[in-house]
């Protein structure tokens, strides 16, 4: 089990801060609705779908938070269906081997494709080659079991998704979500793209929408004015 | 779109905005200095007082008060109004030649009646005022806006005082014929009734042929007095038009450059209304052409799907405790400028350093 990181620091502990009230909401609507697999994706890439999935997991799992909200495990696991974009977090590093994709093929176990990670009570499942087929992989039937399997054993599944717009892997992936968080990046997605993936995706499996790099480009004199 | 869309485009590009105003507003305070430099100014101011024999021409001219510098200003202007005015006063200046290409006329004339002011500065003084970028055309012309008035004037006047003299003659005609029936008829009466009795009829009618005899000398008399005060004016009119229209300052060769603050506060007005609106339209196009989602009112005005947060941009170069992460909830007091979104999602500084 790598372990790329120490315990978190005072910048660590300030992401957490910022993802805290997003993974809070999140919970209370997953709870509402006993919901176990959670995916993110956004309409196009570079949206930070990836930051995002791996900021709200390593949140939740800093805080312990999955047992406050009623899970029987306090552990989540975050699954890398996107295969362009690992996360940056030194503390999410994962060493090379066997991962989702191997998984699906049959090539490994589950437990051999599941990473722990330095943060506590937080496990990855790695894309693993994607050479061997990424997008034959996914459309396997075997992807279904794999992600029960994953329900079994942890109290929450993240799933980082390719962009909607992109790739039609997202549509494959995003039906074995129970809820699905789309990314938006302000000021460089376009309202029709959004518009055009949430329609896509269909309004009853989105649980929300997350605004990322969100910034008041207005002095704060004038924005408590408005 | 709401304000605060069109404010954040103006100071999320602010960098690029107000330098453009700047020199927007530079090059208004140039183009108002070379301006202030290059214009010129001549000015005649002349004494006008009302014609001497209006009052005995026209006894029944309306008693309204308008003061004869008002009165001469409005005719001045009036004149100025029309093209032939303006081209007679052209006639001795050197833009004559320009008068000449017919494609070049209108706006010759147009130019110079836009240069030209007419002003009452008092009850009897007015004031004329050419702007232009040549000196010695701006002396000719206001001397010749003067010699152009008082040629015209001068002509109206004998014009007038002619009809006038032409028109009771004819009348003089009449009354006189007038005069001669009623003093035939009187004489005709007492021929036929000489001496009559006071007490009898023929006396009563007699009085009263009598008193249409008088009746009509009077109004020939009258006639001829008003003919003799026509021929008084076309003789008086020359000379007293140098009492009536006295040329206080002649207009001289300006030698100095001349920018009156009050135009000098024009140009620069307009010049900054022209950068301002200029501004505002070219943020108008820009925020028009901005589709993606910036806030969170974007997205509610896109679809029903509930905002869960809004994440931050986090600074860059912080490194392990070195950044200084905002929380999620004060993402609407940020101030955050387009040079730090260059980086997708850069939610971690370790991402920045690659």
């Amino acid at each position: 089990m790598p372990k790329t990181g120490n315990t978190a620091t005072s910048s660590d502990q300030a992401k957490i801060a910022t993802f805290r009230n997003l993974y809070t909401r999140v919970l209370l609507g997953l709870q509402a609705q006993e919901h176990q697999v959670l995916g993110v994706t956004s309409s196009i890439a570079e949206e930070g779908k990836t930051t995002i999935a791996s900021g709200l997991a390593t949140a939740l799992a800093e805080d312990g938070a999955l047992m406050g909200f009623g899970r029987d495990q306090d552990t989540g696991v975050l699954v890398q269906c996107n295969v362009s974009s690992p996360p940056d977090d030194p503390r999410l590093a994962v060493r090379s081997g066997p991962g989702l994709v191997q998984l699906i093929r049959g090539e490994c176990d589950l437990e051999a494709a599941i990473q722990a990670t330095a943060v506590e009570r937080l496990a990855i499942l790695p894309v693993g080659d994607p050479s061997h087929g990424f997008p034959m992989a996914i459309r396997a039937a075997l992807l279904p079991e794999v992600i029960t399997q994953l329900r079994s054993k942890y109290g929450l599944v993240v799933l980082d998704l390719p962009s909607i717009l992109n790739s039609s892997d997202t549509q494959v992936l995003a039906r074995l979500a129970d809820q699905l968080i789309v990314v938006v990046r302000a000021g460089v997605t376009p309202g029709k793209l959004v518009r055009q993936a949430l329609d896509d995706l269909g309004d009853e499996t989105i649980l929300g929408v997350v605004l990322n790099d969100s910034s008041s480009e207005l002095p704060a004199w004038l924005e408590n004015r408005l | 779109m709401s304000a605060r869309r069109y404010l954040s485009t103006f100071f999320r590009g602010r960098r690029l905005y107000i330098p453009v105003l700047l020199l927007l507003l530079a090059a208004t305070a140039l183009g108002t200095y070379y301006l202030a430099r290059t214009q010129y100014e001549a000015t005649a101011r002349i004494w006008v007082d009302k014609p001497a024999l209006d009052s005995v021409l026209d006894p029944n001219a309306p008693s309204t008060f308008v003061s004869p510098g008002q009165q001469q200003a409005d005719k001045i202007t009036q004149l100025l109004q029309t093209d032939s005015f303006v081209a007679d006063v052209l006639t001795n200046t050197t833009m004559l030649s320009r008068l000449s290409n017919e494609a070049d006329r209108d706006r010759v004339i147009k130019d110079v009646r836009s240069k030209l002011s007419v002003t009452p500065l008092g009850t009897n003084t007015v004031k004329i005022t050419y702007a232009g970028s040549d000196p010695v055309v701006c002396q000719q012309i206001v001397q010749g806006t003067i010699d152009q008035f008082r040629a015209w004037d001068l002509t109206s006047r004998v014009e007038q005082s002619a009809i006038e003299s032409q028109f009771y003659q004819k009348q003089l005609q009449i009354y006189q014929d007038q005069a001669d029936a009623a003093a035939k008829r009187v004489d005709d009466f007492q021929q036929a009734h000489p001496y009559p009795d006071p007490s009898s009829p023929q006396y009563l009618e007699l009085q009263g042929l009598q008193r249409e005899s008088e009746s009509a000398r009077s109004l020939l008399n009258a006639t001829l007095t008003k003919i003799e005060q026509a021929n008084a004016a076309n003789s008086l009119s020359d000379t007293s038009r140098q009492a009536e229209f006295q040329v206080l300052d002649a207009p001289a060769v300006p030698t100095r450059p001349a920018a009156t603050l009050a135009r000098l506060v024009e140009y620069i007005a307009l010049g900054v209304a022209a950068s301002l609106a200029f501004l505002l339209c070219v943020i108008a196009f820009a925020t028009w052409q901005d589709t993606t989602i910036r806030s969170a009112d974007d997205l509610q005005r896109l679809t029903n799907v509930p905002l869960l947060d809004a994440i931050p941009h986090l600074p860059a170069g912080g490194g392990a405790g070195g950044g200084r992460p905002q929380p999620a909830g004060a993402v609407r007091n940020t101030q955050k400028s387009t040079d730090q979104f260059d980086e997708p999602a850069a939610v971690y500084p370790s991402r920045m350093g690659k």
